[in-house]
């Protein structure tokens, strides 16, 4: 009796999951099991912790894209590792400009893309078309939730108006949630911060912070002795204290930063999954917000009673 | 699964016969880390490749990798240990320690892409194509015919080369023309398997086979077996595992290795 109502439970969404989809990431993963829900099943290739141009790609991977319907990307030049994946996956679909092949970056606002003549090498690992780490800007998650929901009617049509109905639900979560999270930052709005690696644009504008400077000389490239000096120099002059790290960043590098200039790390979340706890897109806002609000009080000195706390909450 | 990793099985068999018969010359001259100076070397000549060109011109690149591992060859050619009285190994050492700073240094100025630079070490298996293994075949091909005509010759030279007798000018010559060929062979292996599936398989099946037998056409044929059978195993453990395929390649060897040391040592242990 109970078994029956047990696989009964369980039928329909087993009837159901028949869009596979795979993603790069565990953010579109997560974005895509949003809109998706009992109808697909979704893997990302990515863990989270890693950065995503040293991705070291295993035979697991090729055999997933096989199977997938759907390959969920982050496009532009953010993913270097996948063109030579696609290329042993074999499926026509999947390819770049085949119907199973879903760039998210499509009707994005990309920032810091190069002017024409401005693109040389001298630049450091600079992306061409702009900056790549759009999924941090929560709005810019509505966008991306369309994108995968066109996608997924293209595979079933039949379900159409549930993902058109779930990526509106991922629109007013994610609306009511960037409201929510601009008023809690606003301690900080207008502040300055020193990023690790060029991942923060979109979440600094955002939540109205600025960046003073980056601990990476140039994207990608680890900082010499006298740009350490220098820019902890830097932030002292400026009364900025707070350095944004990824989990990929140098940590050691960061805190050497941060202690030359009395200020303080503050590690981010820059994917899903990326640190324990945070397992939802919309998780990731509030932990990092939460995180850059506690590091801020701390280093003003109020960790122990912070009255603007109350408010933020 | 079996097709994803056929060509990169068949790259490993191509790879583990040309450099198990390298192996039994390196180590006849005790110089092990050549072909990791010689890759370096390969990767410097790639970074100013590409600073020089400013563009990704795979074929300006090669040639500069070439012409960086050519002047290698004649490094390792000319400075034998009766001429500078240092060990061979520390002339390796120190080409490779200094050409992988350099490859840092303009890595940090010119912001070079570095994945670019570092794809020619850390190789790329998994996604061996038949094309390349076709091109590799038939580079590899001309290297053994000229192997095979010059046998005697080359044996020759290794065998004397740690001796500290005054190398003639026929002797350099040929000293140059088998390292020149030796970097082509590991210049164009290390950019598809990699620097440490390259000296896995140049270094394991030669040490093993040194084990066991005396003779140089035995040594040979033992250690073909071993790097065939240990890249085989390896990449059946990529396949099962869903393990990153050059690192898995070079643990088997490893683990061929510690089995024919036990073997060795065992027989003898009662007595």
């Amino acid at each position: 009796m109970l078994a029956i109502a047990v696989v009964a439970a369980l039928m329909p969404s087993f009837a159901l999951a028949d869009v596979r989809v795979v993603t790069t990431n565990p953010t579109l993963a997560d974005l895509t099991r949003q809109i998706g829900g009992d109808q697909v099943r979704v893997e990302s290739l990515m863990r989270g912790p890693e950065n995503p141009h040293n991705v070291i790609p295993k035979p697991s991977f090729v055999m997933k894209l096989r199977k997938a319907d759907l390959f969920v990307h982050l496009g532009l030049d953010a993913e270097p590792w996948v063109p030579n994946l696609l290329r042993s996956a074999r499926q026509a679909r999947l390819l770049s400009g085949g119907s199973g092949n879903i760039d998210t970056s499509t009707g994005i606002a990309l920032l810091e893309v190069p002017s024409q003549g401005e693109l040389t090498r001298a630049l450091g690992d600079i992306h061409v078309y702009g900056n790549t780490h759009y999924v941090l800007d929560p709005l810019n998650g509505i966008v991306i939730g369309r994108t995968i929901a066109r996608a997924l009617t293209r595979v079933e049509p039949e379900h159409a108006s549930l993902f058109d109905e779930r990526a509106r639900e991922l629109e007013r979560s994610l609306r009511a949630l960037t409201e929510k999270l601009t008023q809690a930052m606003e301690p900080l709005a207008g502040g300055r911060v020193v990023t690790y690696h060029r991942t923060w644009p979109y979440f600094l504008k955002r939540f109205k912070l600025q960046k003073l400077d980056e601990v990476e000389p140039k994207p990608g490239i680890a900082p010499g002795p006298r740009h350490i000096a220098q820019l902890a120099e830097e932030m002292e002059r400026s009364g900025v204290g707070l350095v944004i790290v990824e989990t990929f960043s140098n940590q050691r590098t960061a805190q050497r930063v941060a202690d030359l200039s009395k200020g303080r790390t503050v590690l981010l979340a820059q994917e899903v999954n990326a640190v324990p706890g945070v397992e939802t897109y919309q998780e990731l806002f509030r932990y990092n917000t939460e995180a850059l609000l506690a590091a801020h009080r701390e280093l003003n000195g109020t960790s122990t009673n912070p009255p603007a706390a109350e408010t933020t909450r | 699964m079996i097709e994803l990793l056929a060509p990169a099985l068949v790259a490993c068999l191509l790879l583990a016969c040309i450099l198990s018969y390298f192996g039994l010359h390196v180590l006849l001259r005790e110089v092990i880390f050549v072909d990791l100076a010689l890759a370096q070397l390969a990767a410097l000549g790639a970074a100013v490749g590409h600073l020089l060109s400013a563009h990704t011109d795979s074929f300006a690149t090669y040639l500069y990798s070439f012409g960086f591992t050519l002047a290698g060859a004649a490094i390792f050619a000319l400075a034998r240990p009766a001429r500078i009285r240092l060990p061979q190994e520390a002339l390796i050492g120190i080409v490779y320690g200094v050409s992988a700073a350099l490859v840092i240094l303009l890595v940090s100025k010119s912001a070079l892409d570095r994945d670019e630079v570092e794809s020619m070490l850390t190789g790329r298996l998994l996604f061996a194509e038949w094309g390349e293994i076709g091109a590799m075949a038939l580079l590899f091909g001309a290297v053994v015919l000229l192997h095979v005509a010059l046998r005697r010759q080359f044996l020759e030279i290794s065998e004397q080369s740690r001796t500290h007798t005054s190398p003639t000018r026929r002797q350099k010559l040929l000293d140059f023309v088998f390292y020149a060929s030796f970097g082509v062979v590991v210049t164009s292996s290390v950019q598809l398997s990699g620097v440490l599936v390259v000296f896995g398989l140049l270094i394991v099946p030669a040490s093993c086979a040194a084990i066991f037998f005396a003779s140089i056409s035995n040594r040979l044929l033992a250690g073909w077996l071993i790097g065939t059978i240990s890249a085989s195993a390896g990449i059946a453990a990529s396949a099962i595992w869903d393990l990153p395929t050059g690192a898995a390649v070079v643990a088997a060897l490893g683990v061929a290795f510690a089995m024919a040391v036990t073997a060795s040592i065992l027989p003898r242990a009662p007595g």
